[in-house]
């Protein structure tokens, strides 16, 4: 067995993502999602869909608002595409910095083992037993419900996570026949590590990743549940489905359209994820 | 291996002594607070606050009402009484546990039941109409944030269709004491829900871990050697898949005990998320700490726990 | 990994997640029929005929008001307890274990108002049977003064000199100086104390007694169970001294969820609940079998202003913010007419309202703007003023995660905003706005411009908590607005002394006026308690003040089915 990491990986690459549908309609999901919700503002300015329209308010889905008008008489259309700059965003950047961390101190772990590793999984246990609750209670006392720093700390409360998975493989794989080969051929640690052990660690990383988008939208969704998270009249996705609870047998346009945006963002990363592990899966 | 274990808890120590001065921090820190009640009562003098905030003993300084709490928990094991009940923690602790443990062991033994099943499912027919439609299942579980999922239930099983009670736990209406089918009709919805969140990431975890391992060239040579494919995937795949997902199983577990606030709190479910959200919103401080203190004891036990399994399943990592 | 990725899943998934999702939100069915709550369930349930079941958001502490002064513990303790007075729904002070309410005029209270005289009802009996007396009120009072004891409020009872009982039926206050809302304030919710019972729980414990968990009173309703974290039930008192109740069993069930309160109520498992969001009411009218009451409560939704910010020390800016705000629309739009518009912080139901302050506190967009211009606060380019550099740019908290205010401050952005006052929303978590000083509370601190929250009050008009310049925190004191006025304080020193009515009427005439031109603080709607309660029930007299809707529990009666 041989690691994958060769050059032009990135066109092989692609030419196996391609092969998975699925991962390539999930990635048209989420770029048209993506383009819509940083484009609009070209369209309609943001202060636009903001202005109360109380004679048009609770209108149902329809030619004049597609997606119907919610309870200040704002069209929901607008208002879910500008919601998705802030859900994408919060999705994407808590998952990156749990990516770099957990990655690079799950990689650090269980390549080095011993007294690092020791002291990585006392750092990792330390961290879990902090209810992250308490954190944001914290920070957000001091300023205000801050959607950064909601979003630094969604990153920083996954990457233990991450990081035991990637450290649990790396403890399994630095076993194996194909790295001791390389040692022995004289490999150096960050040659064994780059080409070996990380790339075969690759599929639960991508999990992770793809699952965790999902997790940080959610999780924005019930901090502002909880009077973190996203403010108005910023509103997220999740804000938006947190505030439709009350009106959920009258008015589901409401939950409806916020709702099915999560999901088919999920969805779409997930199946990207798909894609990805299987394109980076040298045995196929 | 015994001298293993003990090695690894006596190494426990320190770090729980970290954990506690860290939650104690914390707690204290964060706002509110036992009397951040009384600042926004109308009538409430402040000569009254302070004589309340001398009878909490919150005068003193902070390194010494830590060092009182921790010397009282470690010789004594007195975890101290409520400022706002009155009751010793430990019995309110003792209360909730009946509830929590019902509750959350039901949707664990649920959640990996059908978590682990739909998870070798989707692996073994990876690509194909079943590895969509489980797929599909388990993003929906991940999807919709808690409080939503809960609403949608109780307004279709409690209110449209009538079958099930919409919250609370048996026992709440009934003169006797609760029968065990009333017992269950009350638990089935809450831990349905719970489940819901475990069940969808760990089938995601095990469809993945397992996917990889059957990719493996042990597999490939079990399968020239003619092994069944059955045998095949439940004696060399799932076992050696099993490894990650141990892992995340074991890291979420300590949840049984802090219980879920939010599927507690939307199906009334009285156990230990709402009694420790109750005691974060009311500041207090005993208690919270108490249950941080005990759940992180329990992580780290769980932790320990899980590195045993490793070992169990994985014979190539040595007790070092 | 095998092949196969060619057989259209993304579509497949995509229209599965269309219709699982389509199902979902549409199970709520069709929003014009009316729902009846099933059939009771076979559980248990049958047994409900004569008892009632009423849902609460949140739990009480302890079972005794003295030690959790909250709505919710009184409304759980009211039916258990013996009180001096009671408030009734027109907001007449009635008596309760008292012959009658001490006035000028039977002689009760003193010409210098400092004496005051309480002739007890005789015959009554505590739940366990033993003999109320007048050393079961001296007791009480003696709690309360108590220093090691955790009393929530000694407010009135530190103004007390001496008591002392003459006869077994009879108790005397003196106090050491007048001290006007001693009959209507003091003891109002503070419950009479057994003292065969407590008298050897005196001490730094007594706030741990195991009485507080499980307490013997006077009252229609004695304690049964409380099973923590779930509900309270309580039973008649067939010896209560105005006959035994009508309703045999009442419990109140704890739901800490504002919909999963509405879903029980409408699967059949409450009978009612207290305190319905204004947002529920449209599909509490349509549920059949429940009667909705709406009473308005004496708790006004306002804004702080933060007259240290450098922004509002101007009172034209304040006054112009005062009269740029639309109080009808937020009324109409967010609280569907519910909550009526404030003018003051004094309810128009009382006799102290002046509605001199209705003229001051008006929407009046011209007049705001001409105050802008006039402080020489200039629009600029994109519509914000300026003055010498500095941007209008106030920052506006509230409580996140409370849906209806995060509604509120939206229409106020734009209401401010069109009269080129731009605001920016810094919502805090509730915990960290109303903290104490030293834990790092907004309020207490200052760190705010504007801040949106609800006051609530007896019916007595003082209002020495709020605007008092001694009240500015830190380290106490609810002056958030940090709002110092000589002839304010002037005026609420002397209000707390004068008794007779007429004279302080006049000085709280003042102070209405006074707060509708300095603007410390701006109201925006009262309060409304909504209480969706099942039609069988009668007597049902929901409360405007905080004695809570239990107040009249013995007058209750479930018709049958």
């Amino acid at each position: 067995m041989t690691a994958p990491a060769r050059p032009g990986m990135a066109a092989t690459l692609w030419r196996r993502f391609r092969r998975h549908w699925a991962a390539v309609g999930g990635l048209v999901v989420i770029v048209v999602l993506g383009c819509a919700s940083v484009g609009v503002s070209l369209f309609v300015p943001e202060a636009e869909t903001l202005a109360l329209r109380f004679a048009e308010k609770l209108e149902p889905p329809g030619a004049r608002h597609w997606f119907g008008t919610n309870e200040l008489g704002q069209d929901v259309f607008l208002r879910c595409l500008y919601g998705g700059r802030v859900s994408l965003r919060v999705g994407i950047e808590a998952t990156v910095v749990a990516l770099l961390a957990g990655v690079l101190l799950g990689a650090l772990a269980g390549a080095a083992g011993g007294v690092v590793d020791g002291l990585v999984m006392k750092l990792v246990d330390v961290m879990l037993a902090i209810p992250i609750f308490f954190v944001l209670l914290l920070l957000a006392s001091y300023f205000g419900a801050n959607l950064h720093l909601v979003t630094l700390v969604i990153g920083l409360s996954s990457w233990p996570d991450v990081c035991r998975l990637v450290r649990a493989d790396f403890l399994s794989l630095r076993e194996k026949e194909f790295v001791e080969a390389a040692w022995a051929l004289g490999a150096t640690p960050a040659r064994v590590v780059w080409r070996h052990l990380l790339p075969n660690a690759a599929s639960p990383i991508i999990v992770a990743a793809t699952l965790g988008v999902a997790r940080a939208i959610i999780v924005e969704s019930a901090l502002s549940y909880l009077g973190f998270g996203s403010q108005p009249p910023n509103a997220s996705w999740g804000y938006m489905l947190r505030n439709a609870q009350s009106h959920i047998t009258e008015y589901p346009w409401l939950a409806f359209f916020p709702g099915a945006l999560i999901f088919a963002t999920v969805l779409a990363f997930n199946f990207v994820g798909d894609g990805l592990r299987d394109a980076l899966d040298p045995r196929t | 291996m015994g001298a293993f274990v003990l090695r690894k808890a006596l190494g426990a120590i320190p770090l729980l002594i970290a954990i506690s001065a860290i939650c104690f921090g914390l707690v204290r820190l964060a706002p509110g607070g036992p009397l951040a009640r009384l600042e926004g009562l109308p009538n409430v003098r402040a000569e009254d606050i302070e004589l309340k905030k001398k009878a909490l003993g919150l005068d003193l300084p902070l390194p010494v009402q830590y060092g009182a709490w921790l010397v009282r928990i470690g010789l004594r094991g007195d975890l101290g009484r409520s400022f706002v009940t009155g009751e010793p923690v430990a019995a309110m602790i003792i209360g909730r546990l009946p509830a929590t443990l019902e509750l959350m062991s039901a949707a664990f033994l649920l959640a990996i039941a059908m978590g682990m099943s739909a998870g070798v499912m989707s692996a073994v027919r990876a690509g194909k109409a079943l590895d969509y439609a489980l797929t599909f299942l388990a993003l929906v579980g991940i999807s919709l944030p808690v409080f939503w999922i809960g609403l949608m239930a109780q307004v279709l099983f409690s209110v449209e269709l009538g079958w099930l009670p919409a919250g609370g736990r048996a026992g709440v209406t009934e003169a006797t004491a609760a029968s065990f089918s009333a017992r269950l009709r009350h638990l089935v919805m809450p831990a349905s829900v719970l489940s819901l969140l475990y069940m969808s990431s760990w089938s995601r975890y095990m469809r993945a871990s397992l996917l990889g391992v059957l990719a493996q060239d042990y597999i490939r040579t079990a399968r020239a050697k003619g092994l069944g494919e059955t045998a095949v995937v439940a004696r060399h795949g799932v076992r050696n898949a099993l490894i990650p997902v141990v892992t995340i199983v074991a890291l979420q577990l300590p949840t049984l005990f802090t219980g879920a606030i939010i599927t507690e709190t939307i199906f009334s479910w009285p156990g230990m998320g709402l009694l420790f959200y109750d005691g974060v919103l009311k500041g207090d401080y005993p208690r919270v700490q108490a249950i941080l203190l005990v759940s992180s004891v329990l992580i780290v036990t769980f932790n320990l726990a899980a590195d045993l399994l490793y070992a169990v399943l994985d014979p190539r990592i040595a007790y070092r | 990994m095998s092949g196969g990725h060619g057989r259209r899943p993304l579509q497949v998934c995509a229209l599965a997640a269309a219709l699982l999702l389509l199902a979902a939100a549409s199970c709520g069915g069709d929003p014009a029929t009316s729902r009846q709550p099933p059939p009771a369930q076979s559980d248990g349930q049958t047994a409900r005929t004569n008892r009632l079941i009423i849902g609460l958001q949140q739990e009480p502490d302890k079972l005794n008001a003295a030690l959790n002064a909250m709505v919710y513990t009184t409304y759980v303790t009211a039916p258990i307890y013996g009180y001096f007075v009671t408030i009734d729904e027109q907001m007449n002070l009635v008596p309760d274990v008292i012959e009658r309410i001490p006035t000028l005029e039977n002689g009760d209270i003193s010409a210098d108002y400092l004496t005051y005289t309480y002739h007890l009802r005789r015959g009554l009996r505590w739940h366990d049977g033993a003999p109320f007396t007048a050393a079961d009120v001296l007791f009480s009072t003696a709690v309360m003064l108590d220093p090691r004891h955790e009393i929530e409020s000694r407010s009135g009872f530190d103004k007390i000199d001496t008591v002392k009982a003459p006869d077994d039926y009879t108790v005397v206050f003196k106090l050491k100086e007048p001290f006007a809302p001693f009959v209507m304030d003091t003891f109002l919710n503070e419950p009479i104390m057994p003292r065969h019972l407590l008298a050897d729980q005196i001490g730094d414990d007594f706030g741990k007694s195991a009485f507080h968990r499980a307490p013997v009173g006077l009252g229609p309703y004695r304690f049964k169970t409380w099973a923590t974290g779930s509900h309270v039930t309580l039973q008649r008192n067939p010896d209560y001294f105005r006959g035994a109740p009508a309703i045999e069993e009442v419990t109140f069930r704890f739901i800490p969820d504002a919909n999963a309160l509405l879903v029980a109520l409408k699967a059949g498992e409450i009978d009612g609940f207290d305190n319905a969001r204004p947002d529920h009411l449209e599909q509490l009218r349509k549920l059949e079998n429940v009667a909705v009451s709406i009473t308005p409560l004496l708790m006004w939704e306002h804004l702080d202003f933060n007259v240290e910010s450098p922004l509002l020390r101007d009172v034209r800016v304040r006054r112009a913010i005062q009269l740029g705000i639309d109080r009808a629309q937020i009324s109409r739009e967010i609280y569907g007419a519910v909550y009526p518009v404030a003018a003051g912080d004094i309810s128009p139901r009382l006799s102290w309202y002046n509605a001199a302050v209705e003229q001051l506190v008006r929407y009046d967009p011209a007049a705001a703007a001409r105050l802008l211009d006039e402080a020489g606060w200039k629009r600029g380019a994109d519509g914000v003023r300026t003055s010498d550099g500095a941007r209008m740019t106030v920052r506006l908290s509230t409580t996140a995660g409370n849906p209806s205010r995060e509604l509120v401050e939206q229409v106020l952005q734009q209401q401010l905003g069109s009269l080129g006052i731009e605001i920016a929303i810094e919502n805090h978590n509730a915990t960290a706005l109303f903290a104490p000083h030293e834990s790092g509370g907004v309020l207490k601190q200052g760190r705010f411009d504007l801040a949106l929250y609800a006051w609530v009050y007896f019916p007595d008009p003082d209002r020495k908590n709020l605007y008092h310049s001694t009240n500015i925190p830190p380290p106490h004191g609810q002056n958030h607005s940090r709002y110092a006025s000589s002839r304010m304080d002037e005026l609420l020193d002397r209000g707390i002394r004068a008794v007779a009515f007429a004279e302080r009427k006049a000085i709280y005439d003042d102070v209405q006026v006074l707060v509708a031109t300095d603007v410390p603080m701006t109201p925006i709607v009262w309060r409304s308690d909504i209480d969706p309660m099942t039609a069988r029930l009668e007597g049902f007299k929901p409360n405007p003040t905080q004695v809570g809707d239990t107040w009249n529990i013995h007058e209750w009666r479930l018709r049958p089915r």
